[in-house]
């Protein structure tokens, strides 16, 4: 935010940073070996359309996209909403490569497509701990953070929470600040 | 460690060598009076030394307002301490509760075998089991690493000299004052010697907390709850949770000087612990 910016009180959305996001594939062998966490195959990005104007050029746009998302990365992509009015882009794709990269195309196609500031999250879901784990990558501040719903109301394992990051923040760049690890919960993936 | 330990060490011998002196000298000189009063000094320092030292756990519950619990009164509390002391090898400490509304935790022992653990009932209430377990093992480590006895020892010199400066007895405040080319470096000198020994234990029982439960996450995850830094409920998709998710700078903290800490910061302790738990986590694999 610039001091023009202050003066005349435009802030701005931060553009989505997407350069980090294949840091993902890296951390699945130790996620694997030292903590016994697989991918499930399901991952999703996370958007919102601002303005009605783009929900309904969203509309328009989104089946093209995830069709060509499909085709182009070999995964199955499909699209949910939630009750914060959020849409999903859901990619499942049992190569855990081909997941990350099918994520990634999207967001970028999301970005290609003007939705690029509207970008909020991509969360990949592993399982064989006592709780589901995700991963989410903040696309706002360029990085991960862990994310253990307990599956009582909103709680969440902040002790395991804090041994990945204690464990994978050598090979993944982890949001440092953590206040701002937020849930996402009742995620649809 | 040891070179302030030395230091604090020399400071002690200093001064019972300048009283012995002291009195020596005033013996020569058939000054009556100043000897007695130079060796009634040199033995108050010793005396006064192993009387801290020995104080009971029961005087330094009481300037904290712990209540030592009874038998049967929480139950799940009591359990944790003697779960947690007997996996330490400790004898099963007294627990007492602080009614506080910081989460805080704190133990006094002269010996482990007549250590009081005391936690306040707002870390109860903010801390999962295994986190409350994790803290009251970083207390039971400083109770068998002895941390009573040496931290009476480390702070007796820079206690002497505040209470010099905060004595009732104007005579006290005057020489403080008149000898300030000594007093106040010294003061300065053995309150960091103080604040360093502090810090050093405080990563010692952060160790000691992680090996006792094996899960020094759980200990990061306590601090940070403490801390108030914790992973926070609120969903990335909320109002409030996305305009912060904007913000371009963190949010303002009060930086503190290391140097004058009693406790090394949370982020220092919390760094040590992570690398311990990736230690951990490679022996275990």
């Amino acid at each position: 935010m610039g001091l023009t910016d202050i003066l005349f009180g435009r802030k701005r959305l931060p553009k989505a940073q997407q350069e980090k996001l294949f840091a993902i594939s890296t951390t699945r062998i130790t996620l694997e070996t030292e903590l016994g966490l697989k991918p499930t195959g399901d991952a999703a990005v996370v958007f919102k359309p601002l303005s009605a104007a783009e929900f309904v050029r969203a509309e328009n746009e989104l089946q093209e996209l995830l069709d060509s998302v499909a085709q182009e990365a070999h995964s199955k992509v499909e699209r949910r909403g939630d009750e914060f009015g959020f849409e999903w882009l859901i990619v499942r794709d049992n190569d855990f490569e081909e997941l990350v990269a099918g994520v990634h195309l999207v967001a970028s196609e999301l970005a290609a497509h003007g939705f690029g500031e509207q970008l909020l999250a991509a969360a990949f879901k592993f399982k064989g701990g006592e709780h589901p784990v995700y991963f989410i990558y903040g696309f706002k501040r360029g990085a991960w953070w862990p994310f253990v719903p307990t599956g009582d109301g909103k709680g969440r394992d902040n002790s395991e929470e804090l041994e990945l990051k204690a464990k994978l923040e050598k090979e993944l760049p982890i949001e440092q600040d953590l206040t701002r690890w937020l849930a996402l919960f009742d995620a649809p993936i | 460690m040891i070179v302030a330990l030395g230091i604090v060490g020399l400071i002690y011998l200093a001064a019972e060598a300048i009283m012995l002196a002291v009195t020596i000298g005033a013996a020569a000189e058939g000054n009556v009076g100043a000897a007695l009063g130079g060796l009634m000094f040199a033995c108050a320092i010793v005396v006064g030394l192993v009387a801290q030292i020995r104080k009971p756990e029961g005087l330094i519950l009481r300037t904290a307002r712990a209540r030592l619990l009874e038998p049967g009164e929480e139950r799940e509390l009591q359990a944790l301490v003697q779960r947690v002391a007997a996996q330490a090898d400790l004898s099963e400490p007294r627990v007492a509760l602080i009614h506080s509304w910081a989460p805080n935790a704190l133990t006094a022992a002269r010996k482990p075998e007549t250590a009081v653990v005391a936690v306040t009932t707002e870390l109860l209430r903010r801390l999962e089991p295994k986190e409350l377990e994790a803290v009251v093992a970083h207390e039971l480590a400083h109770v068998a690493n002895r941390d009573g006895p040496v931290m009476t020892f480390v702070s007796g010199p820079a206690m002497a000299l505040s209470a010099f400066w905060h004595s009732d007895d104007s005579r006290a405040k005057v020489s403080y004052i008149l000898l300030f080319w000594i007093t106040i470096p010294l003061h300065v000198i053995t309150l960091l010697l103080m604040w360093t020994v502090s810090r050093y234990r405080e990563y010692a029982a952060d160790r000691g907390s992680a090996l006792i439960t094996g899960a020094p996450q759980d200990l990061i995850s306590a601090l940070v709850k403490i801390e108030g830094s914790a992973p926070p409920r609120s969903d990335l998709r909320g109002g409030l949770a996305v305009n912060a998710f904007c913000i371009v700078s963190g949010r303002n903290r009060w930086r503190r000087v290391e140097l004058v800490m009693d406790h090394p910061p949370v982020q220092k302790r919390i760094r040590r612990l992570e690398a311990l738990a990736r230690e951990l986590g490679k022996a275990v694999a």
